[in-house]
């Protein structure tokens, strides 16, 4: 029998959003009158971990951590109608704001920065 | 005059990267009388060094591509194994809005880009300008 190791335990850590299902995606279908709705999401993760140790003359150690994250977006709807199914994106227009803002700040600030260099050499 | 002890071999120095993409069904139920079953994109980035330590990332996304719909009242070909149950079905494709941020990221990387050329490329011609003129004063 393998005995458990940190570093094997770290590794099933990070595993875990792999293993995760692919119907995470799709939420539960909502019903009204002879449609149905499916919302559809994309989910992005991103895992990390790492250990190690070192030795010197008078002790050894060694240590380890993991960190991760994900999240999840809302893209679309499926809507199942009588006359037939379609897909409808869903645009996050407050997110687009605010990221239109934020480029639009981002550049006039590059810009000035930039034309200030050039005015005094 | 002292003998030094041979040190013990380092292990030894490695690191990879893996890019896999693989592709689910998920059957999401009949409704309406369609049989529905959604295809996902699942796409994983390993990345993977160390020495006497060691270090992963790992970053994935899972994406919805296409919603296969065939008729929901079929018997499924239970010898088949292509989507759909060996069924004619229609693929209804999944658009996905680009994210903003990660836009946003890559505009502001190209104006600030923009930018810093600007600047040293007009760096560059006033020092030559400059460095011309004191060899016209010496002539």
């Amino acid at each position: 029998m393998n005995t458990p190791t940190p570093e094997g335990a770290l590794e099933r850590v990070g595993s875990i959003p792999e293993h995760a299902g692919a119907a995470a995606c799709f939420g539960e279908p909502v019903r009204a009158g002879d449609r149905t709705a499916i919302p559809v999401a994309e989910i992005s993760y991103g895992i990390g971990f790492g250990w190690g140790g070192g030795t010197d003359n008078q002790s050894s150690g060694g240590g380890g951590g993991a960190g991760g994250g994900a999240r999840s977006r809302a893209v679309a709807v499926i809507d199942v109608a009588p006359d037939g199914v379609r897909v409808v994106p869903i645009e996050d227009y407050t997110q687009i704001r605010l990221a239109s803002i934020a480029f639009i700040s981002t550049s006039t600030a590059l810009v000035a920065r930039s034309l200030l260099k050039l005015v005094r050499g | 005059m002292t003998q030094d002890t041979p040190a013990a071999p380092l292990p030894p120095r490695g690191a990879g990267a893996l890019l896999h993409t693989e592709v689910e069904r998920v059957p999401l139920g009949t409704h309406g009388g369609r049989r529905l079953t959604a295809r996902v994109e699942h796409r994983t980035l390993r990345i993977a060094l160390g020495r006497r330590w060691h270090a992963s990332l790992s970053l994935g996304r899972r994406r919805p591509v296409a919603v296969e719909v065939a008729p929901g009242d079929d018997a499924l070909d239970p010898y088949s194994t292509a989507p759909g149950g060996g069924r004619q079905y229609d693929e209804v494709a999944v658009p996905t809005p680009p994210a903003p941020w990660p836009r946003y990221a890559r505009r502001v990387a190209a104006v600030a880009l923009g930018c810093w050329l600007l600047v040293t490329a007009a760096g560059r011609i006033r020092a030559r300008g400059r460095s011309g003129g004191r060899t016209g004063e010496a002539s």
